[in-house]
């Protein structure tokens, strides 16, 4: 990594550490909200990021101001990524949290959120134990073998994939305002901060 | 058994599924679900799926606890 690399982590990680604790993803009851459909915010700040970067590429490529080989894609390792998926979503409805807001969660005063770190922790020491011939033969399956992007691998024009990614976004939105006029509303900042001091906060 | 005492469990053994299924997936919910969509790189994809699935179904299974 050169030094413009290592200057950018850290004024991208700055900004990403604001933006996430802005908005209240430090707090375990706010992030596992998502998945009791009670609070949308997940989806609808995750959606948001990935059409306004996905969208910021594009029109970067289009202008010839950036190089497509020069963005990494990761491998459409597609047995991987699913295992890794389910195993990422149950730990984080399990312990309140994934790994990039558990830091948030920590540096919130999230004492909760350091025993998740240790978790994470020893989570990768037992992949690194268990690695070998048969983990490896397992993550190598539902390779697709013609590219790692739907451009790439199906020919599907990248406009098209662009104007879904929209239509999703606009979807987000509209089913997440749906359901959380059906409840009891979005977590607010004050129940997201709470118990933030505190050694332990049920999600 | 105390509240306190059940969420350090809870926490500990989200974190390790957590981060084995990282090095699985060789990316967690910010490096492969948001950051490889930007790239619409098809694995991100799948993986936000299954994530989001995983999330639901985890999610109900714990509430009792």
């Amino acid at each position: 990594m050169n030094d413009g690399g290592a200057l950018s982590a850290l004024v991208c990680g700055v900004l990403f550490g604001y933006v996430l604790e802005n908005a209240g993803f430090g707090s375990p009851k706010k992030l596992t909200a998502q998945f009791k459909l009670t609070d949308w915010s997940v989806f609808k700040v995750m959606f948001t990021a990935i059409v306004v970067a996905a969208g910021g590429l594009w029109l970067l490529k289009l202008a010839g101001l950036i190089n497509p080989d020069q963005v990494f894609v990761p491998s459409a390792l597609l047995v991987a990524a699913a295992i890794g998926g389910v195993l990422v979503g149950s730990g984080f409805a399990i312990g309140g949290y994934c790994p990039g807001t558990s830091v948030v969660g920590l540096f919130s005063g999230r004492l909760d959120a350091l025993v998740f770190i240790v978790g994470l922790l020893l989570g990768t020491f037992v992949f690194a134990g268990l690695y070998g011939p048969a983990i490896e033969a397992v993550m190598a399956m539902g390779e697709i073998e013609t590219g790692d992007t739907f451009t790439d691998a199906w020919n599907t024009p990248e406009w098209l994939i662009m104007a879904i990614l929209g239509a999703a976004l606009i979807g987000v939105f509209k089913a997440g305002t749906w359901f959380e006029r059906r409840g009891q509303g979005p977590v607010t900042a004050q129940q997201a901060v709470a118990g933030a001091s505190e050694s332990t906060t049920a999600p | 058994m105390a509240s306190r005492a059940k969420r350090v469990i809870s926490a500990l053994i989200g974190g390790m599924l957590a981060g084995f299924g990282a090095r699985v997936a060789a990316g967690c919910t910010s490096g492969l679900g948001l950051s490889g969509a930007a790239t619409l790189g098809i694995a991100a994809f799948v993986f936000l799926g299954t994530f989001f699935a995983a999330g639901l179904i985890a999610n109900r299974l714990v509430k009792g606890l």
